[in-house]
């Protein structure tokens, strides 16, 4: 409780907004500029590809890679002034609690870049495909924002981008690049370790440093799991894959989010 | 409005702060003097929440500074040597910060900015760094804040602007509100920050208004070098030579600032005995 009688409150929408409001104000030059070369590329290469010939599904491969490869690389940079002294002090002391920075930087970067992707992508492919059908005639598919394929993917960047969050917020320099490397190592480690207790508890559905695959299949998040089909082995692969289902779609971001939090907490200039 | 207790801070191994103390009351313009590396934009850290303390607590407005909570933020205003200035117009960076602080007083911003003679239509960005700081401060004594906190707020600044800069100040001051300066630019603060805090290796040798000051202290020009044990400092100037002893008369004379902060760091244990247990670090200070 305040001296004064005011109660703190974790979450004010006006403060909320204003954070927004200024990420926004302050970022939206390289927003545009960004936009302005990824729909250039577009534009272009919808165009020659059309030399090639038309019908084939072209919008995808730009809406996979700039949400993932640029959301990724974005999301890295969203903390980063809090890591430079002036920017850094300016940022922390900005009247506003933890959760409101942590939320207005998640908003901007989460669900507010991938529904950006998304339209983006979207209005470019409108405006290349009135281009290729009044020179050509034809033209390939419009990119559709709401298509499964392309939600899902957008799902899987929201768990994904947390790992970059926290990323962001953990290095204090060229955090994409550290993210990259830590998340290798962590994943090169997750695969030993569940490798070994593989080994250990399904033993005998190993022959020597083969495994029994084929007969099972699990599909959980976005990796798929091969097992036989009955004792054992499938009944692992079950849990297995029910667990790492919720851990992904459940834990990770969470876990990441709190992490996050909690070093925001800590950062000192 | 600020307290610090007990408070242990260093960098690494190696200790700044230890068990120190210090209470900050309202109404007053504190001079935070010491040399480089003494530990002032530390103190002002640990009172705004940038670093927290290893022990000990620091207590603004009655919040733990250490976790930066909203209600302390928007009371509290912080002008670091290292500026922040978005690349965008005044009125935009106004549009965009002063929403934060529910005091903040957009005709004060007004009247600041034409005092200071800053350009509106210029983007901050490109405004020297002297501008730079006179946008910052004129930003920081509108927000209404009940404590300011200005770290060397007159380096960069020209001469008539540190003129501008100490009368703002001065106009600045509320009996609600504490401002506190650290500065290594002692004569461009003169007759402004009162009481005097001075800093030496983490620790506060000198706390005392300057009343308190010219009562106790007595300034000399005197022809030639002054000898003896009652003389607390002396320095060769133009004319002959500045001394100061113990004041033991009813007349009380005027000291400068910097002959004040030669005299506490080249003599603190005299000073120290002459003034009270102030080193021993347990520091108090009430004006106003």
């Amino acid at each position: 409780m305040a001296e004064h009688g005011r109660v703190e409150t974790v979450i004010s929408p006006r403060r909320l907004f204003l954070l927004l409001k200024r990420d926004l104000v302050h970022g939206y030059g390289a927003i545009l500029i960004a936009m302005a070369a990824v729909g250039g590329v577009m534009l272009l290469f919808s165009f020659l590809s059309m030399l090639g010939g038309a019908g084939r599904e072209f919008y995808s491969p730009f809406y996979g890679g700039l949400l993932f490869l640029g959301g990724f690389i974005f999301t890295s940079s969203v903390f980063r002034e809090v890591h430079q002294p002036g920017p850094g002090q300016f940022y922390l002391t900005l009247p506003g609690t933890l959760i409101e920075k942590l939320v207005s930087k998640l908003l901007v970067s989460s669900v507010g870049f991938a529904a950006a992707t998304l339209l983006f992508i979207g209005g470019v492919s409108a405006v290349s495909e009135l281009i290729n059908r009044a020179v050509f005639g034809s033209g390939h598919p419009l990119f559709n924002p709401v298509a499964p394929a392309n939600l899902h993917a957008a799902a899987l960047y929201l768990v994904f981008q947390s790992i970059y969050m926290l990323g962001s917020i953990w290095f204090r320099k060229v955090a994409f690049i550290k993210t990259v490397l830590a998340q290798s190592v962590l994943v090169i480690g997750l695969a030993i370790v569940a490798g070994v207790i593989f080994r250990l508890v399904l033993g005998s559905a190993f022959n020597g440093h083969n495994v029994n695959m084929g007969m099972f299949s699990r599909n959980f998040g976005p990796f798929t799991f091969n097992a036989p089909g009955s004792g054992a082995m499938a009944q692992g692969a079950q849990v297995f894959s029910t667990i790492a289902r919720v851990a992904f779609w459940a834990l990770l971001a969470p876990f990441c989010w709190v992490a996050a939090y909690f070093r925001l907490r800590e950062t000192e200039v | 409005m600020i307290e610090i207790k007990d408070l242990t801070f260093g960098y690494g191994r190696q200790k700044l702060f230890d068990h120190l103390d210090l209470t900050l009351q309202k109404g007053n313009i504190y001079g935070l003097l010491g040399k480089n590396g003494a530990g002032k934009t530390t103190l002002l850290k640990l009172i705004c929440g940038l670093r927290s303390a290893q022990a000990g607590s620091v207590r603004v407005l009655g919040h733990d500074a250490a976790f930066r909570p909203v209600h302390m933020l928007d009371d509290i205003f912080c002008v670091p040597e290292e500026l922040f200035i978005p690349p965008v117009l005044p009125h935009v960076y106004a549009s965009l910060y002063a929403p934060f602080y529910p005091r903040f007083n957009h005709d004060e911003f007004t009247r600041y900015l034409a005092e200071l003679e800053l350009e509106k239509d210029k983007k901050l960005s490109a405004l020297s760094f002297g501008q730079k700081k006179k946008f910052t401060l004129a930003f920081a004594l509108a927000s209404g804040c009940r404590v300011l906190l200005l770290d060397e707020p007159t380096n960069g600044l020209d001469i008539p602007s540190k003129g501008q800069l100490r009368r703002l100040l001065a106009r600045a001051s509320r009996e609600d509100r504490v401002i506190v300066i650290s500065t290594h630019q002692v004569r461009d603060m003169e007759n402004l920050i009162d009481p005097i805090i001075i800093l030496d290796q983490g620790r506060i040798i000198f706390t005392q208004p300057m009343a308190e000051v010219t009562r106790r202290l007595s300034v000399r020009l005197e022809p030639t070098e002054p000898q003896g044990d009652s003389i607390l400092y002396s320095d060769r100037t133009i004319g002959g030579w500045v001394s100061v002893r113990e004041n033991t008369g009813p007349e009380e004379t005027s000291i400068d600032l910097e002959t004040l902060f030669n005299t506490v760091v080249t003599n603190p244990e005299k000073v120290g005995r002459l003034f009270g247990p102030v080193a021993a670090a347990r520091t108090e200070v009430h004006n106003g």
